[in-house]
């Protein structure tokens, strides 16, 4: 009887349910959820960089120039780049300079002799920077190099490094050419004047090649922040040797002047060039850690002692680019000056040189490359003097060290970011964005640029108001199915500076978005077509049709034997 | 319920079935196709933020340019946007609570050129 009863109700009711089913299943694809593709601020963002480095000792006895580093890349789009190099050399003979240069496209934008009062004394420290414009899609490169003034001595290079980094909010002047002065009192040579949209965090570099045009005859350097003396630096001889620092100056919001001076000791005239003072907005680079020691200090000790310590917790495994710069001298024209760059017990560079004579201070410049684990990491400036008597204390001051947890940003189809996904097919809807080296508490927009080759693609989508996190992470993801008429092909992420964005946002192609202030860092990933597209609309109403006609025909299958039941 | 009966209700709804394919096909649902509309509009509470998020369908046969302006009291934001014909623009806006003065955010969209927004949204968090 249940049976019968049964049957009778199934057959009453599929119309019913088929008209649900078809109710449901073509209203699905007809009004979508709204998917959830919004930005978290726990996780984070590329900017393009190079980085290359050879901490190995190099020798040569030629005359001419050989390489000791070579970067060689192709940047995706013109763009102006923030150039630093760096390397320890020697020279085997005290009759001769180890000559380095660093170059850009085969061009010279320092060159610097470095001749040893004691060659079993000396790693001096060559170092320079420059801010240049480089075109998009061709192949850029970057070499220090180096050579024996004399085949008699044998030049060495060691800790050699070259980083390029893309720059977007900065200040740079600079001489290129040799200027001399004559003045014993300090002249201008560059001299940089702006002021920032708003107070933030610079990372200042300088540079220059410094000498007298006389023999044993001192020249005089030193940079200066609106009017006050920062640190310089004392030459003597005839050879350019390198000046170079770097420093973080937290600007505020009005006019502020950077100058590079010089000047000579009597009678003689002191020579520079290559001499640049750039301001880079310090978010440009990365998350920037920064620890000085600006007084002047004084040691005895043969052991290192520390003068400046820069310790941090990292809340997770991230690539970082280390630079410490100081000025260091010897009371003693016969003994030696010490510097170490250490991070976590480990060196990361060691310069030494005895300076002939006890008024000159020199710079050393050191840069690294780490992939830093998450925890505790202590980077140090240690300086020390060879000799325990009085009379024989090294001084070293303004050694600071910068530490810049790099920009970057990676791709990802999990939202956990476990792992980076540069390619987008099928079933790999959502684009997960994760960039980290931002500023701290930072406000940030995330711009999403299809594949549409016109512009270098089309905006399609916009995340705003992002704050990073005290670590400088942020993290934003794009679901994409969300317009089927966006066009496969190349995405790019874009992360823009929300306080530097033009007042009207984000531009509508990607091209622009590379030029426009508040760049800070972009990512690129291919989406297939096949990673786009929701279950179209037609296809799904053919597809209920034809669910709803099996069903249909299946049931008329199953029917049972129509029963009247009598009371 | 006789096997006429019975057709003629499955024919009804073969008939509604047929409809509204030809809905999902044609989209006449979406009557004003000379306007663009705001669609998918929701809110999410998150721990320590709210993210609004919203997407404009542009159904106006031509590329349009809009002015997306968001004003909390706190901290505003303006956006252009173009929307090519045919296409969806996603945007999102994360809100913390110290943006939020009296507890509203704003929302307008105009037209490029256009005075008068064609959208305006408030929104009270609390």
């Amino acid at each position: 009887m249940s049976n019968k009863l049964s049957g009778i109700s199934w057959r009453r009711r599929y119309p019913g349910i088929m008209l649900a089913v078809a109710l449901v299943l073509v209203g699905v694809p007809l009004f979508p959820p709204a998917p959830v593709k919004a930005g978290t601020p726990d996780d984070a963002y590329t900017i393009e960089r190079y980085y290359t480095e050879n901490a190995n000792e190099q020798s040569t006895a030629s005359t001419t120039y050989q390489d000791a580093l070579t970067l060689t890349f192709t940047p995706p789009v013109t763009k102006d780049y923030l150039v630093i190099a760096t390397a320890l050399n020697n020279n085997s003979s005290t009759s001769y300079a180890t000559v380095a240069q660093f170059t850009i496209d085969g061009t010279t934008y320092s060159e610097a002799f470095h001749q040893p009062v004691n060659a079993s004394l000396n790693w001096h420290s060559f170092a320079s920077h420059k801010v240049i414009q480089l075109t998009g899609g061709s192949s850029h490169t970057v070499k220090i190099q180096y050579r024996t003034e004399n085949a008699a001595g044998t030049a060495y290079i060691k800790n050699a490094a070259l980083a390029v980094i893309e720059v977007t909010n900065y200040y740079t002047a600079e001489q290129e050419t040799e200027i001399t002065t004559t003045s014993t009192s300090y002249v201008d040579a560059v001299a940089l004047n702006f002021s920032p949209s708003s107070q933030a965090d610079y990372l200042m570099l300088v540079s220059a090649d410094l000498a007298s045009t006389s023999a044993g005859k001192d020249a005089d350097a030193q940079w200066t922040i609106d009017g006050v003396a920062d640190s310089g630096v004392v030459h003597n001889g005839t050879n350019y040797m390198c000046w170079s620092s770097v420093e973080r100056e937290n600007l505020t919001a009005a006019s502020h002047t950077f100058k590079i001076q010089y000047k000579t000791s009597v009678p003689a005239s002191a020579k520079i060039r290559y001499a640049r003072i750039t301001a880079v907005l310090a978010s440009d680079l990365g998350f920037l850690r920064y620890a000085e020691s600006e007084a002047e200090s004084v040691t005895q000790s043969i052991t290192y002692v520390d003068k400046t310590t820069l310790s941090y917790t990292a809340s997770r495994r991230h690539d970082d680019i280390n630079i410490a710069s100081g000025l260091g001298k010897q009371e003693n024209s016969s003994y030696a000056f010490y510097a170490n760059v250490d991070r976590d017990g480990v060196s990361g560079g060691e310069t030494v040189f005895v300076p002939g004579s006890a008024r000159i201070y020199r710079s050393f410049m050191l840069m690294s490359k780490q992939n830093t684990a998450s925890g505790v990491t202590t980077h140090k400036i240690q300086w020390k003097t060879n000799n325990a008597a009085a009379n024989t204390e090294a001084f070293i001051q303004n050694a600071n060290i910068a530490h810049l947890e790099i920009n970057s940003a990676e791709s990802y189809n999990d939202s956990a970011h476990t792992t980076v996904d540069d390619s987008f097919g099928p079933g790999e809807n959502t684009a997960y964005i994760w960039a980290h080296g931002l500023r701290a508490g930072n406000t940030y927009t995330v711009a999403y640029y299809d594949g549409n080759p016109t512009g270098g693609g089309q905006k399609v989508a916009t995340d705003t108001g992002i704050s990073s996190t005290a670590y400088g992470n942020l993290s934003s993801q794009y679901l994409l199915t969300t317009d089927y008429g966006a066009a496969a092909g190349t995405w790019h992420a874009v992360v823009f500076d929300e306080e530097f964005l033009p007042g009207l946002g984000p531009p509508d192609n990607y091209n622009d978005a590379a030029t426009t202030s508040g760049y800070v860092q972009g990512d690129s990933f291919e989406v297939t077509q096949a990673a786009i597209p929701e279950f179209p609309t037609v296809l799904a109403a053919i597809a209920v049709a034809g669910t709803c006609f099996a069903v249909y025909g299946w049931m008329r299958k199953r029917r049972l034997a129509y029963v009247r039941v009598t009371p | 319920m006789s096997g006429s009966r019975l057709r003629i209700v499955f024919v009804i709804s073969l008939l509604i079935l047929g409809s509204l394919v030809m809905l999902a096909v044609l989209r006449p649902l979406a009557s004003a196709e000379e306007y663009s509309v705001v669609s998918r509009e929701s809110i999410i509470r998150g721990e320590d933020q709210w993210i609004i998020q919203l997407d404009i369908v542009n159904q106006e046969k031509r590329d349009m340019s809009y002015v997306l302006r968001w004003s909390s009291g706190g901290a505003d934001y303006t956006e252009k946007i173009l929307v090519r014909e045919g296409r969806i623009y996603s945007h999102i806006r994360h809100v913390y609570p110290a943006m939020v003065q009296e507890g509203k955010v704003d929302l307008t969209i105009y037209r490029e050129g256009e005075a008068i927004p064609f959208e305006q949204s408030i929104y009270y968090l609390k």
